[in-house]
């Protein structure tokens, strides 16, 4: 055994031999991995953890598909079924439900980094616009997968929900019909929900989500600690004007930080599926309104701000805030990154964060 | 001395004097005799001073006197006493309904209505209850239970003897009058209304108090309302069913009223907290009893003890065919529904009932050592068990809801044994022991399964709790390696840059 | 791979560091073996299917014979834990309707006197035919669940 070790390279060694002969992995893992970021970048860790969450939905996702019935009769015993009879499925639904709230959650903070720190700032403009679309499609994951268990939360919930696109005007009456796939919340909202939640949703985010690394591989990641941005500097690389002490390789040094992080979430994913599995009320009575509708949590402060301004308004306001956290980088001249710096930019960042977050807390509790 | 007393004097004084006069002027003229009945018409002035309704005016020479004193002179025709001119004769025999009033018909016209609702106040108000009427819709006018001509337009020709009018019946004739009409099949067959009311009536308290002569008795009148008759389901009508015990309750609940009678006042204060109350009342539910439900509506009386488990049994009918089963039922003096249950203040009966020695329980017959006593413990060991398996069992299952598990396959079986357990209280009425034992054994059995299968579920929850903990140790233990070769790296990056 | 991850059997200068070098390794391959294995027995057991009774949701359920119902004969079954009561009547023929009274939850039973569904906790009575109230306490009717014959066999679809 002994002389075979001296002269032979062990299995692996030869396995990834074989393919690089074929494929030359090497060079190209290396141009992917040997990068280097900015050594001042401890908070990069959210967007990798989402990214890590979206993984986590799309396998317990495809686990569940195996056993869900997007039908309104079948789909809520499917449901009981997979939490009751299946193997586990009450750990894999449970997971899905969670790492849905934690994937909205870590793109929001990911967001209000980015933001804090001026990644955004040209020249990673673009970057920015694909990771707004990529919280869009998260919260549209997040509306139609709430439909799915057809139990009387989520039938309610969609029937507000959509019920609210049905009052933007002109296009109102159309919008509503195209979400319901009808008039009404009916099997085929279900149906229209499962297909867009399966394969619509995905494609699209995936394609987003390669574009938006595309865009960081290439520019590499923003320092937060560079003196000043501005339009027509050159790229932030490491090839670029950054001493070496400032940098840090990505693999493996960046990539082992971001395991621990991930290995961290998959504990707090197996601790809330644990204690708090995932709920499923009485199946859906079109013809019964329980007494409290409420949406999911991220949409808490648009329920919670209809109630309080025009219809209308109430309507239009995520649309327009939409669009204008989509462009916004498009015409923020302030050239410099630093928050001290950019104070109005805080202040208008605060005074959301804390309109949102405390419409939220109202909604929850009214 | 008092005005009324000085009134008085005068008065003696004047009737002294008219007394001695009366063998003087008797001879020339006696006084015209009285050609009408007296019942509601003491007030002689009100028709007799101004003329009204064709009476003759008073001569001058009564100026100054007053009702009570025409009586004296003036006497009642005794043709006129002894024949029954109204057509609201008190008490006439049994399955003799008296005629409609006689009156001239008129289409279209009431002036009766138009005249009373100019003159305002309470006699507006009265031509409005009228027109609000289910009477007025079916053009049942004033002249129909009032008699007179509706045509006319001055008050002596409307309101003319010749054209039938009666004014304001006596209460004694009401009854009679109203039957005039609902007594009458060939008319009411085209509302199909019953026509039995006055029959039941004669033969309920208040009717044959009524006979005897009573005059503070309930007439159509009384339940019905005068003027404004609604049909019953009208929910402004009087007697509405949730309305009825207000209405029965508006004589039952006079205290100085019932007091000759010795009838309790306290009726619909008991019926209010009752179970029948909270549900008539506070929830508008028509399957509840009202007083009429119970006691009759128009055949009114409380129902002796022989009949109340059919009263009951109307609704209650399987409780009543256990009852029927059981020793309670045969014997002689045995206990009613409403002996354990009570009757106006009827609650959810409880276990409390098989224990102690009060009143209603079964210890207040029963010794405990009896045969009967020993059954009732029986009993009450039997239906509580099955109680307390059902508590513990739901129990269970909130203990697993809280833990986070889906429990409605638990509580689908779990509605078995609420299905036996509530058999068992029906069945509990045939005093059986057997029959209660077989239900709430199976309530048991079923029970016992389902806590068994519910703290499964909380063990399953405790053992996923422990599963976590050794899942998030061994990332624990992962994330060990990964961490120290980070430090490794960093450490030789500084060195290196 | 890492680079430290060289031949073990290669002479190392520092013989604690060796060992040391070894831990880590050995407790790499045990963290990467118990991700595998963590990861992978869930799964695994979750596309195992699970040999459970009830697995279809919204299929047809057989409930009996139709020689187990001639006409008159009615019984309470279990669909899925839920109780039906399926009867089979002159007017109306075989009928299938959710055993739960509308009233208060009670199960419902077969009365084959009256031939009527009855419940025993209040004395509701339902038409056998369509599932309306005849008489009692309960404010509505019984829904129906769709009953088909194939063969000689009765199955009810849950819903």
């Amino acid at each position: 055994m002994e002389c075979t070790m001296v002269t032979r390279k062990s299995i692996l060694w030869r396995t990834w031999g074989w393919l690089d002969d074929r494929y030359q992995l090497t060079s190209l893992l290396g141009a992917l991995l040997h990068v280097e970021i900015p050594r001042t970048a401890r908070t990069y860790y959210l967007g990798g953890i989402t990214l890590f969450f979206f993984v986590v939905q799309a396998t317990t996702g495809i686990l569940l598909s195996l056993y869900y019935q997007p039908t309104p009769d079948a789909a809520p015993g499917s449901i009981l079924f997979i939490m009751n009879q299946v193997n586990f499925g009450w750990l894999i639904r449970s997971i899905h439900s969670w790492s849905a709230t934690c994937m909205v959650l870590f793109c929001i903070l990911h967001l209000l980094r980015v933001f804090i720190q001026g990644a955004y700032k040209p020249p990673h403009q673009m970057t920015w616009v694909m990771g707004t679309l990529l919280l869009m499609l998260t919260l549209a994951f997040g509306f139609t997968g709430y439909l799915l268990p057809w139990d009387q939360r989520a039938f309610w919930a969609t029937t507000v929900g959509t019920e609210i696109a049905g009052a933007v005007p002109f296009i109102g009456e159309w919008l509503l019909a195209f979400l319901r796939g009808g008039a009404d919340v009916t099997a085929h909202t279900l149906t229209r929900f499962y297909g867009t939640h399966m394969l619509v949703l995905p494609a699209s985010l995936g394609a987003a989500l390669v574009i938006h690394l595309v865009f960081v591989h290439q520019q590499g990641l923003a320092d937060p600690a560079r003196p000043t941005g501005g339009r027509g500097e050159a790229p932030v690389g490491a090839a670029a004007s950054q001493p070496k002490r400032r940098l840090l390789p990505f693999f493996p040094n960046y990539m082992l930080d971001e395991f621990i992080a991930w290995y961290l979430m998959l504990a707090a994913l197996i601790v809330l599926a644990s204690i708090y599995p995932a709920g499923l009320e009485a199946p859906a009575d079109p013809l019964h309104t329980p007494e409290h509708i409420k949406p999911e949590w991220y949409f808490l402060f648009l329920y919670q701000g209809l109630k309080l301004v025009p219809r209308t308004v109430g309507v239009l306001a995520p649309f327009v805030g939409g669009l204008i956290l989509l462009v916004f980088p498009f015409f923020d001249r302030n050239p410099h990154a630093f928050p001290r710096r950019r104070p109005i930019a805080m202040l208008v960042a605060a005074l959301i964060l804390i309109a949102v977050v405390g419409l939220s807390v109202w909604g929850s509790s009214s | 001395m008092s005005q009324a007393f000085a009134r008085r004097l005068g008065l003696m004084m004047a009737m002294l004097v008219i007394a001695l006069l009366i063998p003087v002027t008797i001879t020339a003229e006696s006084p015209p005799l009285i050609p009408h009945t007296l019942e509601g018409r003491s007030a002689c002035l009100a028709c007799h001073q101004t003329g009204v309704a064709g009476a003759p005016h008073i001569p001058a020479d009564h100026a100054g006197r007053t009702n009570d004193m025409c009586r004296l002179c003036h006497q009642p025709a005794a043709a006129a006493e002894a024949a029954t001119p109204t057509p609201a004769a008190p008490a006439p025999a049994p399955g003799l309904v008296p005629t409609p009033i006689a009156h001239p018909t008129s289409v279209g016209v009431n002036s009766c209505y138009d005249c009373h609702n100019q003159r305002g106040g309470r006699l507006a108000d009265i031509a409005g209850q009228w027109s609000r009427s289910v009477h007025a819709e079916r053009n049942v006018g004033c002249a129909d239970c009032h008699g007179g001509d509706p045509s006319a337009t001055t008050a002596s020709e409307a309101m003319s003897p010749a054209a039938g009018f009666v004014g304001i019946p006596a209460r004694a004739a009401i009854p009679a009058l109203c039957a005039s009409c609902h007594s009458d099949v060939t008319r009411m067959r085209q509302y199909r209304l019953a026509t039995d009311q006055y029959a039941q009536y004669q033969e309920s308290v208040h009717g044959l108090r009524l006979a005897a002569g009573d005059r503070n008795v309930a007439t159509c009148d009384d339940c019905h309302g005068g003027h404004q008759v609604l049909p019953p389901n009208d929910p402004s009508s009087t007697v509405f069913p949730v309305n009825v015990p207000r209405t029965c309750a508006n004589c039952h609940a006079d205290q100085a009223l019932m007091a000759p009678y010795q009838i309790p006042t306290n009726q619909l204060e008991l019926y209010r907290d009752s179970v029948h109350g909270h549900l008539l009342l506070d929830q508008q539910d028509f399957r509840a009893p009202t007083c009429a439900t119970c006691h009759g509506t128009h055949g009114a009386a409380p129902p002796g003890l022989k009949e109340v488990a059919d009263v009951c049994g109307t609704c209650h009918s399987a409780t009543q065919a256990d009852y029927e089963k059981s020793p309670h039922a045969n014997a002689a003096s045995g206990p009613r529904c409403v002996t354990c249950h009570r009757n106006h203040d009827v609650q959810q009966p409880t276990d409390a009932l098989f224990v102690d020695a009060e009143p209603q329980h079964c210890g207040a017959c029963h010794d405990a050592a009896s045969r009967p006593g020993q059954v009732a413990q029986s009993l009450y060991a039997a239906l509580t068990g099955g109680a307390q398996a059902y508590d513990t069992a739901e129990g269970a299952i909130q203990l697993a809801q809280q833990a986070g598990m889906l429990v409605s396959p638990l509580e689908a079986q779990l509605r078995a044994a609420n299905t036996n357990l509530i058999t068992a209280r029906a069945v509990q009425h045939t005093l059986a022991v057997a029959a209660v034992s077989a239900q709430t054994d199976n309530a048991r059995a079923t029970a016992d399964k389902v806590k068994a299968a519910a703290d499964a579920q909380v063990a399953e929850s405790i053992f996923r709790r422990q599963a976590m903990v050794i899942a998030v140790a061994a990332i624990g233990l992962a994330i060990l390696p990964l961490y120290l070769i980070k430090r490794e790296l960093d450490r030789r990056l500084d060195r290196e840059r | 791979m890492k680079e430290e991850d060289r031949d073990l059997t290669q002479p190392d200068e520092q013989a604690p560091a060796l060992s040391r070098r070894r831990l880590i390794t050995y407790l790499l391959g045990f963290s990467v073996v118990t991700t595998l294995a963590g990861v992978l027995t869930p799964i695994i057991g979750y596309l195992l299917p699970s040999g459970q009774a009830s697995a279809g949701t919204g299929e047809p359920v057989k409930v009996g014979a139709t020689a187990d119902f001639p006409v008159g004969r009615g019984k309470v079954v279990s669909v899925q834990d839920k109780p039906v009561v399926v009867a089979n009547t002159a007017e109306g023929g075989l009928k299938a309707f959710s055993a739960i009274c509308t009233h208060l939850g009670c199960i419902v039973e077969w009365d084959a006197n009256r031939r009527i569904i009855a419940c025993p906790c209040h004395d509701a009575h339902f038409n056998p035919v369509n599932g309306a109230v005849i008489s009692g306490p309960a404010p509505s009717p019984l829904p129906e669940f769709q009953l088909t014959v194939q063969g000689d066999a009765l199955y009810v679809t849950p819903s």
